[in-house]
């Protein structure tokens, strides 16, 4: 029973409601002594979405809540481009300002631990908010590596004073020096994102005459855009880019000077490590995320959680375990699927109609910089398969641009301003 | 009226969510080619019944898709095209022309053929009843 901790008041209100019992002209949710109220756990690309359109299709009926411990959340989308200075973080940060003017409560918080039985989740500075439904946000935790130490090998991978800080050590590399990179075990976020950074600083290093980028990749082969990026490691960056497979990392040198993996030791100036990927910490401690599991199973239907008991608790973005491909423009896709869900569950329509599950898609476009001024591009369509009742990818919709091209990098803005408009503005 | 919650007023002052009127709006802007459809959404409408409120937060849901990069309602933006008012047969035509296997090249020669013909023409027709953006 997904409304079974719908207070009774609210529930037979509802219920009249759509019986036809109250005036036609006054919808259901309005009639309701209190709205519903629906928290947001992170303001990302996930938890922004699912925000605004809850306040969007939910509108007055919906109270929303939107915590997040930041003014303003700084996209990943596009920040490789702060390391070679086409971008500066500030073009990234987007203050919840922008969910705020929909109506959606901004609380400046941090959420410390969810209780699914009573409906509520504790604030750090004490407070506690109850709600009738929980969209859990958060992106993404790393896996425990012995030594590994961030302050001297930076990740980089939530954008922000790492990204800056991996700046500042690119800059000061000596000439010729050594980029030594790992590329996660599949899932991570963003699939085209390591390689693309392995360009991009290939392409600051030839920039300065030269030098090494050692990409040690935990995967069997380049997991997204093989052909643009395996063209662009051995012809364009051929000289620079030494491409690694099956590298799983053992350990980090705590001073960052080097790296073991099952494929060797290998030392650099800079050492960037991006280590295998869980589910955020407040998804995990949430109870989301089942041991044994590193992200939080849901139904693509709602993206509520399947775990018993935590039928009211929503995973979307990176933290959730669909399989489908971690990044900030699915993470927008997801958010919406999830808000519909909630807005016709609370309004008590169902979910799962044929009509509704034959709408349900997802989709991904995004683009890499390859060089300081060119670009590829990626797309994906996922769709509801109602056999399996999980999401699966189009065949035909998975394409690659091919080549890397100035005009790719022009169409590039504009992508990400919009991604960023219909997420953040 | 719809039922349920998806009829509310619009939040946020100009922030208005279009979508909210397209039963209206395809009811105004009858074309003689999707007569028949628009007639059985008046029945529906009439009637009161939920089953249309689900098909119309379907296709919300569905076209809602493409707003990562034709914006919030399909307002565009930022160089890329807007969709809200734009005429049904031609969202669609421009949509099956590029599902057409062997179309590839651009991003939405492969964003196309991610959809069944059936959810190619939901999302024109949701598109299509949606106002124009101001300036447009």
């Amino acid at each position: 029973m997904k409304q079974s901790r719908i207070p009774p008041n609210r529930r037979e209100i509802l219920m009249g409601a759509t019986a036809g019992v109250t005036a036609l002209t006054a919808p259901g949710l309005l009639r309701a002594a209190t709205p519903m109220h629906v928290v947001v756990v992170g303001g990302g690309f996930s938890g922004s979405t699912a925000a605004k359109y809850l306040r969007m299709w939910g509108s007055s009926a919906l109270k929303v809540t939107l915590v997040d411990p930041s003014k303003s959340h700084v996209s990943c989308v596009m920040s490789n481009l702060v390391l070679n200075g086409n971008l500066k973080l500030r073009n990234l940060r987007f203050s919840h300002s922008g969910v705020a003017a929909y109506g959606v409560d901004v609380v400046r918080d941090k959420v410390v631990s969810v209780d699914p039985a009573t409906n509520s989740v504790m604030l750090k500075n004490g407070g506690k908010l109850g709600y009738d439904k929980l969209v859990l946000t958060g992106g993404i935790g790393f896996k425990k590596i012995p030594g590994w130490d961030t302050k001297t090998a930076p990740h980089a991978w939530v954008a922000g004073g790492q990204t800056l800080q991996l700046r500042r050590m690119i800059a000061g590399m000596p000439s010729g020096g050594t980029f030594v990179q790992t590329v996660p075990k599949s899932p991570y976020r963003c699939p085209p994102g390591p390689y693309e950074r392995a360009c991009v600083v290939a392409d600051i290093l030839k920039s300065r005459g030269g030098g090494k980028v050692i990409l040690l990749d935990a995967n069997p082969g380049i997991t997204a855009e093989s052909g643009t990026f395996s063209r662009a490691f051995s012809q364009l960056y051929g000289n620079i880019i030494e491409y690694h497979t099956d590298a799983s990392i053992d350990s980090v040198a705590p001073d960052g000077s080097e790296i073991v993996t099952s494929v060797g030791t290998f030392q650099g100036d800079v050492l960037n490590v991006l280590g295998t990927h869980r589910a955020a910490s407040v998804v995990r401690k949430s109870g989301a995320v089942p041991s044994g599991s590193d992200f939080a199973p849901v139904d693509p239907l709602s993206y509520a959680s399947t775990v018993s008991g935590m039928g009211d608790v929503h995973i979307i973005g990176d933290s959730q375990g669909t399989g489908q491909p971690k990044s900030g423009h699915m993470a927008n896709a997801q958010a919406k699927v999830c808000a519909d869900a909630i807005v016709r569950t609370l309004a008590g329509d169902p979910i799962d109609t044929i009509e509704r599950k034959d709408a349900i898609t997802t989709n991904s476009a995004c683009f890499s910089p390859i060089t300081k001024n060119a670009a590829s591009w990626l797309t994906a369509v996922f769709r509801y398969d109602t056999a399996t009742g999980q999401m699966a990818l189009v065949q035909e919709s998975l394409g690659e641009a091919g080549k890397w091209t100035r005009g790719n990098y022009r169409d590039m803005f504009d992508w990400a301003n919009n991604l960023w408009a219909d997420t953040f503005k | 009226m719809l039922h349920g919650a998806i009829d509310q007023p619009a939040i946020g002052g100009s922030r208005v969510d279009h979508g909210q009127h397209v039963l209206e709006d395809i009811m105004i802007k009858a074309k003689p080619a999707i007569g028949p459809l628009v007639g059985l959404l008046a029945i529906c409408a009439t009637a009161q019944t939920p089953a249309f409120a689900d098909a119309y937060t379907d296709s919300r849901m569905l076209a809602s898709q493409c707003a990562q990069c034709h914006g919030t309602n399909g307002q565009g933006g930022n160089g890329i095209d807007s969709l809200a008012g734009e005429e049904y047969f031609d969202l669609l035509d421009k949509l099956r022309d590029m599902a057409r296997p062997g179309e590839t090249g651009e991003v939405m020669k492969f964003q196309a053929k991610g959809y069944t013909d059936q959810q190619l023409m939901l999302i024109a027709l949701y598109f299509s009843s949606l106002p124009k953006p101001s300036g447009h």
